[in-house]
């Protein structure tokens, strides 16, 4: 911009053209009034595009009228350079506010009364420093460039649309749901103008990105590994030397979609650690063999407990070290002690009541325990979508329904299992932040009335009834114990040093396997002097387990612990979606189509496609968004033009300038 | 043995030869600046740092190349930083071949190479992903453009407390170490202060540009902003502010470098509000 020349019939105070504190009041007064405006519009319930007509015609008005009263003057005042620096410095001042009081001012029409004036002055400026050589393109860029992000602002404003749509593989659409919230975007349902888009393909695994091996090398054995690790790209076969040392690895067996074949063992040089296993359901086409820990506690997914309950929820079978009368207090009946949740993030444990109706508010998030389902279950509803209800009154199956409420996101389902928390860890997964647990745990509950306890040192079997041993047998294996006719539980080994030895196998459904996700890999490290040789299962749960907490996962460790090995199935969390979109025409006809992913958009005339991510409810549905901005290519071609015309400025411009000037020197 | 020293060896083969050449240009650089010698070997010492600066982000565009191919830019900080240093290495060439001045090249190929050094420092870099919408090219070249332009208005700032001690024409003793530094014996420390502001605001603008196509492309639209965006916004706003104070008689001069000075306060504030 330049210094205003004096060439008016009633020029302004000197004054006020350079009194910036003067001009700082001014906009002051311009802003707050429109602010003044826009409440008194809401007030009168004018939708959004209503204020914006309002704000174009009311604004056209004031600098006309102003224009056509004090001409010169105020075509001085508006192409002066210390007016455009009072109108940086007030907007810079407005950002200011913003940010230090949480307060929406730059979407205010206040704020576009500013940008307004910026642009009439920077509109001025460039009509006033016409015409234009090719060295002063840059200057006339740059001052359009803000009219031209200013109408597309305004016009975006007028006809934005944010609508929704829940598809399902296959489905096509054409009207969308509206966002509910700030108008223009009023609720009521968007129509695509002429075309309609289709799902094609709905995949809502990972993208398909190279899983990757992780190895941390400690050469002398003597400390922790190293922070970071050397990286493998993993595929069948894949053998390489490890870093700083002389061993080699290879990957003997890639299983995508493993289950888990492991068992205990009894190795007598194992610390000890005594188990039983026992069969139940002799003479059923199925028996049940599971493994009794007499000291008991929760392992990593190997379930180490020391009761189990009978399938058919009979009986529960116990294994303890000794038999003690005090053990009668816990073998009846009781009510849950307390009901609580319990919150794990990054290796901190928080717990809070779990009455229905209690908030819990967190730095991060709320909480709100909505509803109980003592007894879960699932039913379709009208519509043909899951419903939750209880099947009974008793406490067979008790489920928590909570509410998460972020601060600036919309209140998210989380549903809590007291008996099966492995099973609501993984259908809450995609809604709770990312390593993050929540437990719904009944202190103190007991719902058996009868128990089969073994004990190790008398080598007994109690039946216990009511809180009371109504019989006692000695235990021998593979002897059935009766506990009722057709009802029997048989131990059938001892496995007083147990062990677990990991083993996979491929899932054996095929179309269950494409649901399930759980890579694992068998590894081999030997020392080819030595030929001392390790074999090791590496599961891509144990990376995604550990994920949140402080130091890095594991998987397995070699040789002394001076290798260890990290498997990195795909990238981590958050679960991406790819999705293939199509637009069809009429007849059906494709127009267009693009693989999406989230933060992908397909764009299609003017019209902006996001896939969202996983829907919890229902995995095969695809959140999709639709945005339409109509003015975005001139707020883009704005950018351009601020961009091109400031590095014209700066740099090309002294090189045309000279090159003119010499020109005309010759 | 050093934990830097283990986790180069156990890196991928591109990236310990952008590290070596880097390191081999940071080493040049340095000669270049500190080393008293006749001026036709400074000048090869020079030219050999610019070489060397060239092969190391050549290597690194391998790199970057390979990244592109597997489909993953920035899914973790290991990624995200190799793109960054490649941007911002392609970004420090292209200002280096134009102004030929050993210290900026000096402190480009320190930057590139302090980042790289991050990722043999920092635990699980290769691990840890980023959150999915910063897994995105224009995100990546968001922050490089906008710390670039943070950079600069440092410089800026420097050269505006140096103008203010040293006014107007300052001349150094040709050949010293200064002179070499900056290119010439004649320096005008007010003129840099402003070269420096307007490369600073070119940068923040593009920055500020390029944040509104990625926030487009995730979803959440240019309008909403958080306040590390916006901060950005007013470093901007208030770079152009000064900038014009350059054409008012009245502000030119001292004023006008005063405000440069001042101006630094909202970068930082915009660098730490990023940084939180």
């Amino acid at each position: 911009m330049t210094e205003a020349q004096p060439a008016s019939t009633l020029p302004p105070p000197k004054s006020f053209l350079t009194n910036i504190p003067f001009h700082l009041l001014a906009l002051l007064s311009w802003g707050v009034g429109w602010m003044v405006a826009q409440r008194l519009f809401d007030k009168n319930g004018f939708s959004a595009k209503q204020q914006v007509l309002a704000f174009v015609v009311l604004v056209a008005a004031v600098y006309g009228a102003a224009f056509l009263a004090r001409r010169d003057g105020f075509y001085q005042l508006v192409t002066s350079i210390p007016f455009a620096i009072s109108q940086i410095l007030f907007m810079a001042l407005t950002v200011l506010i913003e940010l230090t009081h949480s307060v929406d001012l730059c979407r205010s029409l206040g704020f576009y009364a500013l940008l307004s004036l910026l642009t009439l002055s920077m509109l001025c400026v460039a009509w006033k420093r016409r015409p234009y050589p090719a060295h002063r393109i840059g200057f006339l860029l740059v001052h359009v460039s803000t009219s031209l992000i200013l109408m597309g602002g305004l016009w975006g404003n007028y006809g934005y649309v944010s609508a929704f749509a829940k598809l399902r593989a296959g489905e096509s659409i054409a009207a969308f749901e509206k966002a509910p919230g700030a108008p223009p975007n009023i609720d009521g349902s968007y129509v695509l103008p002429g075309f309609r888009l289709r799902l094609k393909k709905f995949n809502a695994r990972p993208d398909d990105l190279p899983s990757k091996l992780y190895a941390f090398v400690e050469p002398d054995g003597k400390g922790g590994f190293e922070k970071n690790p050397k990286a493998y790209k993993v595929k069948p076969g894949l053998k390489a030397r490890l870093p700083l040392s002389k061993l080699y690895f290879q990957v003997q067996q890639f299983i995508p979609n493993a289950v888990d074949a492991g068992e205990f063992i009894n190795n007598p040089n194992a610390p000890e650690d005594p188990a039983l296993r026992v069969m139940l359901g002799i003479g059923e086409p199925q028996p049940v063999v599971g493994d009794l820990f007499s000291r008991g506690k929760p392992g990593l997914r190997a379930m180490r407990a020391w009761r189990r309950d009978e399938p058919g929820g009979r009986f529960a079978v116990a294994y303890q070290d000794r038999w003690s009368p005090e053990l009668l207090n816990q073998l009846r009946p009781a009510l849950p002690t307390a009901e609580k949740i319990i919150l794990s993030y990054g290796g901190k444990t928080l717990t809070h009541d779990a009455m229905v109706g209690s908030t819990w508010d967190l730095p991060a998030f709320g909480l709100k325990v909505d509803k109980l389902y003592p007894d879960f279950a699932v039913k379709k509803d009208r519509d043909g979508n899951p419903q939750a209800y209880s099947r009974s009154p008793n406490p067979l199956e008790p489920w928590l329904e909570l509410s998460l409420k972020e601060p600036k996101g919309a209140s998210r389902r989380v549903m809590l299992s007291a008996r099966n928390p492995g099973l609501s860890d993984q259908l809450n997964g995609p809604n709770l932040p990312q390593g993050l647990t929540l437990r719904y745990v009944r202190e103190g509950e007991e719902r058996q009335s009868r128990f089969v306890v073994f004990t190790r040192e008398d080598r007994a079997i109690r039946l216990v009834e009511n809180g009371r041993v109504s019989r006692t047998e000695p235990f021998q294996l593979n002897k059935p114990f009766i506990v009722e006719k057709g009802l029997s539980v048989t131990a059938v080994a001892i496995l007083d040093h147990a062990e677990y030895v990991p083993n996979f196998v491929p899932h054996p459904d095929p179309k269950e396997a494409l649901k399930f996700d759980r890579p694992v890999l068998r590894v081999k490290v030997w020392d080819p002097d030595s030929g001392r040789a390790e074999e090791r299962w590496l599961d891509g749960l144990d990376s995604l387990d550990a994920k949140g907490l402080e130091g890095l996962p594991i998987s397995a460790t070699f040789m002394d612990r001076r290798v260890g090995l990290t498997f990195q199935p795909k990238p981590n969390e958050p679960k991406n979606v790819r999705s293939e979109l199509e637009i069809l025409d009429d007849q059906g006809k494709v127009l267009a189509k693009k693989a999406v992913g989230v933060h992908e958009p397909f764009i299609f005339q003017g019209h902006w496609f996001y896939l969202g991510t996983d829907n919890p409810d229902d995995s095969s549905l695809s959140n999709i968004r639709v945005v339409r901005e109509p003015g975005l290519w001139l707020v883009y071609l704005g950018f351009l033009c601020l961009i091109v015309g400031t590095a014209w400025m700066f740099y090309l411009k002294p090189v045309l300038k000279r090159r003119a000037d010499e020109k005309k020197e010759a | 043995m050093h934990p830097l020293f283990t986790a180069f060896v156990k890196a991928e083969t591109a990236f310990q030869l952008t590290y070596i050449a880097y390191f081999l240009a940071l080493l040049a650089y340095a000669a270049s600046l500190f080393i008293d010698n006749r001026r036709d070997e400074k000048d090869r010492l020079h030219q050999g740092a610019r070489i060397l600066f060239f092969v190391g982000w050549v290597f690194n565009a391998l790199q970057a190349y390979a990244l592109i191919e597997s489909g993953s830019t920035a899914s973790t900080l290991y990624e995200s930083l190799i793109s960054f240093s490649f941007i911002f290495g392609l970004l420090a060439l292209v200002v280096g071949w134009i102004k030929k001045v050993r210290l900026l090249g000096f402190i480009s190929v320190l930057i590139v190479f302090s980042a790289l050094t991050l990722t043999l420092n920092k635990a699980g870099i290769e691990i840890t992903p980023l959150p999915l919408a910063r897994q995105s090219a224009w995100f990546l070249l968001h922050v490089t453009l906008t710390l670039t332009g943070y950079l600069s208005a440092t410089v800026a700032f420097i050269m505006g407390v140096l103008a203010l001690v040293n006014p107007g024409k300052h001349s150094f003793e040709p050949g010293s170490f200064w002179a070499q530094a900056l290119g010439s014996p004649d320096v005008n420390f007010e003129k840099l202060n402003l070269q420096w502001m307007r490369f600073g605001f070119l940068m923040l603008a593009s920055g500020l540009i390029i944040g509104c196509i990625w926030a487009k492309f995730t979803g959440s639209g240019f309008g909403a902003w958080d306040p590390k965006e916006n901060w950005v916004f007013l470093s901007w706003l208030v770079v152009g502010g000064v900038l014009h104070m350059h054409h008012v008689p009245s502000f030119k001069g001292r004023k006008a470098v005063w405000a440069s000075v001042f101006a630094w306060g909202f970068i930082l504030c915009a660098y730490f509000g990023l940084a939180a």
